[in-house]
């Protein structure tokens, strides 16, 4: 009996001990489980507030990656508006030509009038004759110019601007008779004025106040375009200027215009460097 | 953490990084096309001055670096002339790295300017010289006989000074867009989370023992039916606690009369138990205390059959089976052989129901016994068997005394008796409707009675019909 009676209080003792672990261990798992929900709020706070910030310094982060990058190695440079192709910048006058229209001043020198040197008229005729046995110049109109060169003139001068150079000579009809061949108008001015590249010589722009309406323009534009050399460029293109007496042709490669004008009172041959883009400004309005 | 707070947070950070991508994307983007359009303009004008400078070096003649030197000088006192001090610095090297000229001071290294040889014609550089940055654009000088190269260097600062006034002024931009986006997505979000909050209440209260409690949430939303389904929830538990107290009072009811039932006996038991153990008695008034302490513990006995059945009906399933209606009441015919009034029957020869016969039986019998104990007038107990509702309905009619309206209801509750002295000297005790209204409920049907007092009485049980 007694034994029984010791064994029931010891177990009694028992399950008392047992309950009251688990209320302790109820009581550390409840504050644990306060600590937590009081520290998961705050810590959820507190990491959206650093990933906000964070995310305010992206572009700033993204401005300095963008700067390293560009201060370290090389860009590519943007392509520039009518560039001459490579074959054209082989040929000489092409490129001076081609290059001066970037120039800052791009004007062909301006002239001395009456510097009474005669170098001008001397000028003049030098080249015109090279003109004349390139083959270019027809006789009818070379010699016309021949004359008008002997006549006093009221201006002559030449001069160079960059890598061309100028001639030019002026002259009144007043004193003149009426030798064939010459116009002979009331106070008219004739002229004769030549531009040519200094490096090969050759002629880019021929005015001359002559009687040329017998000279077939197309087949003047053809001698020049050889004359000058650039009948290597193989993509002329004629351009219509609604007249017999004019002729003109264009070539894409070497951004260039050549032009004959074989008319009553004048006598016109060039070669002007133009884009695409102007010529169809220009030719297509 | 509430949810309102943790929704905003929400909010605002992906707004914040959305922006901030958003922001760093355009803010590059503008500092690339502007670089872009730099290095277009300056290369144009870089272009303008290569030539210059080849015509220069050109007009100026000469092979040797002496002429290439007076000419580059004469060149650079020209663009000073013409633009004073304000002009891109340049310089010429050859293809070794050897500087033949150079006006451009220490701020661009030759460093740089040898990476812009090397970056060629189709590319350009850029440099950085303390808090200035510069755009290097090397092009190679055509018409010489020595490879040269032409390196300006164009001052883009303004550029990287333009970008970083872009940053600060986003930066600011995006500040207060964050602090104006954050209070309203508070706003918002505790306007949104209202309906949680107000079923947070609700629920609160039920757990206090408030079953009364309605969230009533209109929103048209999850959170909408949310709340009709807790509205839903917490109506089941109300009815299901109110139902547990009927059933709790009813127990308690039940228990305070048997306790009642039992005590009048047992008083009576116990006292001529204690007369005879208290001395000698005459033998004929001990003869009477036996015959009451018989008479009584008897009905105890008697008490004690239909209180077994009950509880069996309670805690057990009845095992149905089909019984034919008609040999179910010859059973009860049978079991009644001296029955005081003539027991007439109307019912059809295929009626079946699922039943356990035994209880069916006795549900039968006992409303039979109760008709005839209500002295019909004419003698005379009907029952009928009709089809009704998928079932059979049955009726046991008397044209006794009838019940009153008020007792009608509480006739089906254990010890009930209408007229108690008279009920008792029949040998009833209360419970034989109770159990007839069990035995119906086990058989999933259903007893209901119909009275008109002094007019008779009508008790209706319906049950499933076997097969269908």
């Amino acid at each position: 009996m007694k034994e029984t009676n010791m064994n029931e209080a010891n177990a009694k003792e028992t399950n008392e001990k047992e309950a009251n672990g688990k209320e302790i261990n109820g009581k550390a798992i409840n504050q644990r489980r306060k600590r937590k929900g009081l520290l998961a709020p705050v810590s959820v706070l507190v990491l959206a507030v650093l990933c906000s910030l964070l995310s305010l310094c992206l572009p700033a982060v993204f401005a300095r990656m963008q700067d390293a990058a560009v201060l370290s190695r090389e860009l590519p440079r943007p392509a520039q508006e009518s560039t001459l192709d490579e074959r054209a910048r082989e040929i000489p006058l092409v490129y001076a030509l081609y290059r001066r229209r970037y120039l800052v001043s791009p004007t062909f020198p301006s002239t001395i009038q009456n510097d009474g040197t005669g170098d001008g008229t001397a000028l003049l005729q030098m080249k015109l004759s090279e003109l004349t046995q390139a083959g270019v110049l027809p006789e009818a109109p070379a010699q016309q110019i021949q004359e008008l060169l002997s006549i006093p003139p009221l201006y002559t001068g030449c001069d160079t601007g960059g890598d061309f150079f100028a001639a030019e000579q002026g002259s009144s009809t007043k004193s003149l008779s009426e030798p064939g061949g010459l116009l002979s108008e009331p106070a008219d001015e004739l002229s004769v004025m030549l531009y040519w590249h200094t490096d090969t010589g050759l002629i880019v722009s021929l005015q001359a106040s002559v009687d040329a309406s017998k000279t077939d323009a197309n087949e003047l534009l053809r001698r020049y375009r050889a004359y000058l050399g650039l009948d290597v460029l193989d993509d002329w293109m004629a351009v219509d200027l609604e007249s017999e007496a004019k002729a003109a042709c264009f070539s894409p490669t070497g951004q260039l215009y050549l032009y004959c004008f074989a008319q009553e009172r004048e006598l016109a041959l060039g070669a002007v460097s133009l884009s695409l883009e102007e010529m169809s400004e220009t030719f297509l309005q | 953490m509430r949810f309102a707070a943790k929704l905003t947070a929400a909010i605002v950070l992906l707004l914040s990084v959305t922006l901030s991508l958003g922001g760093a994307w355009t803010i590059t983007q503008n500092f690339t096309s502007a670089l872009d359009s730099a290095a277009r303009q300056y290369s144009a004008q870089q272009r303008r001055e290569r030539f210059a400078l080849e015509t220069a070096l050109e007009q100026a003649g000469g092979d040797t670096t002496a002429d290439l030197l007076t000419a580059a000088d004469r060149y650079a006192r020209e663009l000073r002339a013409a633009y004073g001090g304000d002009f891109a610095p340049f310089a010429l090297m050859d293809d070794f790295g050897t500087t033949f000229y150079s006006v451009m001071s220490d701020t661009v290294s030759y460093s740089d300017r040898w990476r812009a040889v090397q970056a060629g014609e189709n590319s350009f550089c850029c440099a950085e010289a303390g808090q200035q940055r510069f755009l290097l654009l090397a092009s190679p000088l055509a018409g010489q006989q020595r490879a040269l190269w032409l390196i300006n260097a164009y001052d883009i600062t303004a550029l990287f000074s333009e970008r970083d006034r872009q940053l600060r002024e986003f930066l600011l931009l995006e500040c207060t867009a964050l602090v104006l986006a954050g209070a309203a997505a508070a706003a918002v979000s505790i306007f949104l989370t209202r309906p949680l909050r107000v079923l947070e209440a609700a629920s609160r209260r039920v757990s206090e023992g408030d079953y009364d409690v309605c969230c009533a949430l209109d929103t048209n939303d999850e959170l909408g039916a949310l709340g009709e389904s807790f509205d839903a929830m917490t109506s089941a538990v109300r009815a299901q606690i109110d139902a547990l107290h009927t059933e709790t009072e009813r127990q308690k009811r039940f228990v305070a009369s048997f306790t009642h039932e039992l005590k009048t006996p047992m008083t009576s038991i116990l006292g001529y138990a204690d007369l005879l153990r208290s001395g000698a008695q005459p033998p004929e008034r001990r003869q009477r205390a036996a015959n009451h302490i018989y008479h009584e513990a008897s009905r105890l006995e008697q008490l004690s059959h239909p209180l077994m059945q009950l509880l069996g009906l309670e805690h057990g399933g009845v095992a149905l089976h089909p019984a034919p209606l008609a040999a179910v009441i010859g059973d009860v015919r049978r079991s009644l052989p001296e029955l005081p009034v003539q027991l007439t029957v109307e019912c059809p020869p295929d009626a079946a129901v699922l039943a356990d016969r035994a209880l069916l039986s006795t549900l039968i019998r006992n409303l039979v016994l109760n008709a005839a104990a209500s002295k019909p007038r004419d003698g005379t107990v009907k029952i009928f068997c009709e089809r009704k509702d998928g079932g059979w309905q049955i009726a046991v009619r008397d044209t006794g005394c009838g019940i009153a309206a008020e007792d009608l209801e509480k006739v089906l509750e254990p010890f009930y008796r209408v007229d108690p002295s008279r009920t008792r000297q029949n040998g009833g005790n209360g419970l034989g409707l109770t159990l007839c209204s069990e035995i119906a409920q086990a058989h999933g049907g259903t007893l209901r009675l119909e009275s008109t007092p002094g007019q008779g009485t009508t008790a209706y049980i319906w049950l499933k019909g076997a097969g269908e």
